[in-house]
């Protein structure tokens, strides 16, 4: 049994839904009425361009371009990740690329080699949704925690140059808020997992149920996602503020005013 | 000794600059107070000669050795730092004292516990202020800890920025007190409060080189 496919009317009642959200805006007078029609549309091309794309990239499953696939992935994440933080791409885009590749594939692979126990690691239907479920979740995570180490050395600049003043290297310097921006990044990926299934049902097991397997081999499924997420979340932030550390600081330990927007 | 030479230091801040060609000689013993109005640049003479000011042009020497970013990182060892109201960060007193001592460039010196409870006593602190956490004391309590933090690393040379600006008079008379009873101490520090004016062997006025004077 597979996933039922959605007709054309099928399509049309869901769409139809937005009645419901667009008639709230429209009666509470929020002035997004726009942005949020755009954000609907924006919405479905973006994901029926990459339908499309998906069904070349898994008829023809080839390494190569599953690899490339999930390159693009990581380059796209590198630079939301950068926005979101407000910091500039020149100096920082490659080290965080590196951090965003490593930390995503270290627990993709595994996934695949010792869970799914694929022959073959690249395989289209399978690295390329639990890459991107990975990806997606680790960015917010991301986000929070590479624009907290930034902002708070910044704002914090007493502190940090009285630590280099006490003798600490950059990397000694820089721990505390290393440390604090970890802790506050993965809160949310921390509270997400210990509610997950009180508070909502995840969307892969939601996937895997749809897709025709039985609630307990999704919910299998679904805990296997949930700690590679959490691995993939931790080791993306601490290697990409690693990383951006030579890039987003001095080599007289300062930070390097030029990293922001 | 010549502990701290500048030549030529400029340092400009949105393209204007803050003070033209200061020349600076601070001997070894020697007290030097940075006087000039608000916004001429004090504080940043310091951050300057801590090396946390990388713009500047000139020359920085500490004892003899050009600060560059080389450099930067073994002479800022020799040099004792205190913020305007300084920023201990987060957890216990004790665990904040003890932090320099966990650091690789200081690993031959020991945190000594007794020689802390010393100056704990000098600065009329409770012993066990030391279990509090830093977010619970006032800015008195935290000025006086930053300074028996600096002092516990055994520095001889300080860069002190309004280091008694949140003391009251008993433990301003005791920070004066204690550079007097250290002859071999050197100093280039900021201070509003007339309190330290006898500790200065000579005033330096940012203003008179902020267009280019020589001192």
């Amino acid at each position: 049994m597979t996933a039922e496919p959605i007709s054309g009317w099928g399509i049309a009642a869901m769409y139809a839904l937005l009645v419901i959200p667009f008639g709230v805006l429209l009666w509470a007078k929020l002035p997004i009425v726009g942005q949020t029609a755009l954000a609907v549309v924006r919405m479905s091309v973006q994901l029926l361009f990459v339908g499309l794309y998906l069904q070349v990239v898994f008829r023809l499953n080839n390494a190569w371009v599953n690899l490339l696939w999930l390159v693009v992935m990581i380059t796209v994440a590198d630079g939301s990740i950068l926005r979101g933080c407000g910091l500039r791409f020149g100096k920082l885009a490659g080290p965080l690329f590196l951090g965003l590749l490593v930390g995503t594939a270290v627990p993709l692979l595994y996934f695949m080699a010792f869970i799914l126990r694929r022959d073959n690691l690249l395989d289209a239907q399978y690295v390329i949704p639990i890459g991107g479920m990975i990806l997606g979740n680790c960015l917010r995570a991301d986000v929070i925690g590479i624009r907290t180490f930034f902002q708070r050395i910044r704002s914090g600049e007493k502190g940090y140059f009285q630590r280099l003043a006490d003798g600490a290297s950059a990397a000694e310097a820089t721990r505390p808020y290393l440390i604090s921006a970890l802790h506050e990044a993965i809160a949310p990926t921390l509270a997400t997992i210990a509610t997950i299934g009180l508070v909502s049902l995840p969307g892969m097991m939601t996937g895997v149920i749809l897709g025709g397997a039985d609630p307990m081999t999704a919910i299998l499924y679904q805990i296997a996602i949930m700690i590679a997420i959490f691995t993939g979340t931790v080791l993306t932030i601490l290697l990409g503020i690693r990383l951006c550390r030579k890039a987003g600081f001095t080599r007289w330990g300062t930070l390097n005013p030029d990293i922001f927007r | 000794m010549t502990c701290i030479e500048t030549d030529n230091l400029t340092v400009t801040f949105d393209s204007r600059p803050l003070w033209r060609g200061l020349r600076l000689r601070v001997e070894r013993g020697r007290r030097v107070r940075i006087a000039g109005p608000s916004g001429c640049g004090k504080s940043t003479l310091l951050k300057c000669l801590m090396g946390f000011v990388p713009g500047f042009s000139g020359t920085i020497r500490i004892e003899r050795q050009e600060l560059d970013a080389e450099s930067v990182w073994t002479l800022r060892r020799k040099l004792a730092y205190l913020a305007q109201e300084p920023q201990l960060g987060t957890g216990t007193v004790l665990s904040r004292l003890r932090e320099p001592f966990g650091y690789r460039h200081n690993a031959g010196m020991r945190f000594d516990r007794e020689k802390l409870d010393q100056w704990l006593d000098y600065y009329h602190l409770p012993r066990g202020i030391v279990a509090h956490d830093l977010a619970t004391l006032s800015g008195g309590e935290k000025q006086r800890l930053a300074v028996i933090s600096m002092i516990m690393l055994e520095r001889t040379i300080f860069l002190l920025d309004e280091p008694v600006s949140a003391l009251d008079a008993r433990s301003r008379r005791q920070f004066v007190r204690m550079f007097q009873e250290h002859p071999d101490w050197t100093a280039v520090f900021v201070s509003h409060d007339e309190s330290l004016a006898e500790l200065a062997d000579e005033t330096v006025d940012l203003a008179a080189v902020q267009n280019g004077g020589l001192r």
